[in-house]
């Protein structure tokens, strides 16, 4: 079970737009695993939506990729419209952020997940509505038959985002890609759906790439997690590890900006000091350099390597002391 | 559905009633009357005249009166086309402004919906530019511009085809008028739909079939045309009343017997019948058209149809 599913080398996201260049994502190298949940955190603009974005062939009209990823092998990095036809919804799927406004309003459920089937596998509608009733019922969905001759509107925020796991599971693809699936539902709701997906990858044994900036949900369901900043992998670790013994000081942010209940109202919360830098500029050393705590002249100068710490451990950085208030006072 | 229907249908009688009153007033209150020409007509004639059309009675049972009548679907008589009815007027009017305007808004669909959806999909190409630059062209030249142009080349110099007239709707005589009623619709069309399909192909459910695989004609043909579609409705339930009535415009240029000159006629003789019966006649087109693009809307969209 660890042979590697997804393997991208060198990818590179970059915008053309009227103030020149935007550079979304680079140097990107990372390997999906079969069966796995890989987790990607960052915060807006970090790229972690766009690497995704990228592999489906779904940029924007002025973004290009460049690089490689392939998928089970296969070359699949800016594959003509007609290959990524057969690709798309077939071997991997994808899910979005907001589920009110990524079904069509002008077309039943039914019809919408019917096509996936009717598309891919050459299914009779007939055949395909039959298959659906029972995705359905594995979304635990109940009156699924009925369900299907409604429109999206007819249903909750919550429903709406088990419709799009069970539609992109129809295919039983080797790949879900999920892009922020519960930050637009309630708190109650996105447990529900984080249980779903997590019951749904033991069943089918599918990878799962959970793209957020909600660590929680990293921690409920990742096996490993990678940390974006300004289009750049700055960490990789296993869950346990990130979590216990980050190595990265914007992984440290991240997680201490997390609110607490044990810790007492009056307490303020943490922040990471300073904004993302804009992506236009590519400076030459550290993008984190300026709003890092144990930055010095060397994190100016120069890039951090990405480098393996052991234990399936990379980190991107110069710093060797430690972290955390020991490492900020030292 | 049909409750939607008869609660609208409903609704199109107090306000026909309100359009009837309001302009059934207001032409009275216009100074002159019908028969109040240059040369006095003697007292006596002028008597005659009054109590033959029961312009000597009070405003009101006037105003009675012909409610009474349009009731019944009589217009009464033209004051100033002696011997002849409104509603004769009409039947013999509208038949060259429906032609007319039918034609131009069937070629303004065919040619300017197409035209649109693809500067969508080439959009910021040179086709897009280009497309989008003549629309502007079309709609920004007025039509007493285009109109003497066309019959200069294509009439008076070229001799392809009739400067103007009727001729009881022979197809020769039908082109002109019909491309200058048409291309500023044509331009309108494809801009609205290029804009409303832009919009619909960003919008994150497209994204969604996109990634579902659906090669891109589905896409384009399931997915966008019924949303970008709305806009473009809404704009036709107006527009194509316009068109239908004719234009004005286009009838004087081309000597063309339609309607749109008996409203400008009868409005400067105080010709009160022949003026309330066309504006009726606009009143309930404009409520029908509206109607037809209310129930369309509940047709492609069923988070109308719910309501």
């Amino acid at each position: 079970m660890t042979a590697s599913l997804l393997e991208i080398r060198n990818l590179a996201v970059r915008f053309t737009t009227g103030d020149g260049p935007v550079y979304a994502v680079n140097d990107l190298d990372l390997q999906v695993r079969r069966g796995e949940v890989l987790g990607m955190v960052g915060e807006s603009g970090s790229g972690k939506s766009q690497t995704w974005l990228a592999i489906m062939g779904l940029l924007a009209k002025n973004g290009r990729a460049e690089g490689s990823v392939r998928l089970g092998g296969e070359e699949i990095l800016n594959l003509p419209q007609r290959a990524l036809t057969r690709l798309r919804g077939a071997r991997m799927a994808m899910i979005f952020q907001d589920p009110m406004t990524a079904m069509n309003p002008f077309l039943t459920v039914g019809r919408q997940m019917t096509e996936v089937l009717e598309w891919h596998r050459g299914m009779s509608r007939r055949e395909a509505r039959a298959r659906c009733i029972g995705a359905l019922e594995s979304v635990h969905i109940a009156d699924a038959a009925q369900r299907l001759s409604m429109y999206p509107h007819e249903f909750s925020g919550g429903m709406r985002q088990r419709v799009m796991i069970a539609t992109a599971l129809l295919t039983e693809p080797q790949l879900l890609i999920c892009d922020e699936p519960t930050t637009a539902l309630d708190v109650t709701v996105q447990a529900q759906i984080l249980a779903l997906l997590d019951e749904l990858r033991q069943r089918f044994g599918t990878a799962i790439v959970l793209v957020t900036h909600d660590l929680g949900v990293i921690a409920q369901l990742a096996d490993r997690v990678i940390v974006m900043y300004a289009g750049r992998q700055v960490e990789q670790a296993e869950v346990h590890t990130l979590y216990g013994a980050y190595r990265h000081p914007y992984t440290e942010g991240l997680l201490r900006s997390v609110p607490r209940l044990d810790q007492p109202r009056s307490a303020r919360l943490a922040t990471i000091p300073g904004r993302p830098p804009d992506l236009a500029r590519r400076p030459a050393g550290c993008p984190f350099e300026p709003r890092c705590a144990y930055a010095s002249e060397l994190c100016r100068q120069q890039m951090p390597p990405l480098v393996s710490l052991g234990e399936a451990h990379l980190r991107a950085c110069h710093y060797d002391g430690a972290l955390g208030p020991q490492g900020r006072e030292a | 559905m049909i409750r939607f229907l008869l609660r609208r249908l409903a609704w199109a009688i107090p306000t026909l009633w309100v359009i009837v009153t309001l302009s059934f007033f207001m032409l009275r209150a216009a100074p002159g009357g019908p028969f109040t020409e240059a040369r006095r007509l003697p007292p006596q004639v002028m008597a005659n005249l009054e109590r033959m059309y029961h312009l000597n009675e009070p405003v009101w049972e006037q105003y009675e009166r012909y409610l009474g009548n349009i009731l019944r679907g009589d217009f009464g008589p033209s004051y100033v086309y002696r011997s002849t009815t409104v509603n004769q007027l009409i039947a013999q009017g509208l038949p060259v402004d429906l032609t007319i305007g039918a034609l131009a808004l069937a070629l303004a669909l065919l040619i300017g919906m197409p035209l649109g959806m693809l500067a969508a999909l080439r959009q910021n190409t040179a086709w897009d530019y280009v497309s989008m630059a003549g629309a502007m062209v079309g709609i920004s030249v007025p039509t007493f511009v285009v109109a003497p142009l066309l019959i200069l080349l294509l009439a008076v110099k070229a001799h392809w085809l009739p400067a103007g007239g009727w001729s009881h709707g022979r197809p020769a005589h039908l082109v002109l008028p019909v491309a200058v009623l048409t291309l500023p619709l044509i331009a309108y069309v494809a801009r609205l739909m290029r804009g409303s399909m832009v919009e619909v192909l960003n919008s994150p459910y497209i994204r969604t079939a996109r990634a579902k695989g659906l090669p891109e004609r589905t896409v384009l043909l399931r997915h966008a045309l019924k949303p970008a579609l709305m806009p473009l409705i809404s704009f036709l339930g107006p527009a194509a009343v316009n068109t239908l009535t004719g234009s004005i415009i286009v009838e004087e240029i081309f000597g063309l017997p339609g309607i749109g000159r008996f409203f400008v006629d009868g409005a400067l003789n105080r010709d009160y019948t022949l003026v309330m019966g066309v504006t009726i006649l606009y009143a309930m087109l404009i409520i029908a058209f509206n109607l037809l693009a209310d129930v369309l809307y509940g047709v492609l969209d069923p988070r109308v149809r719910q309501r």
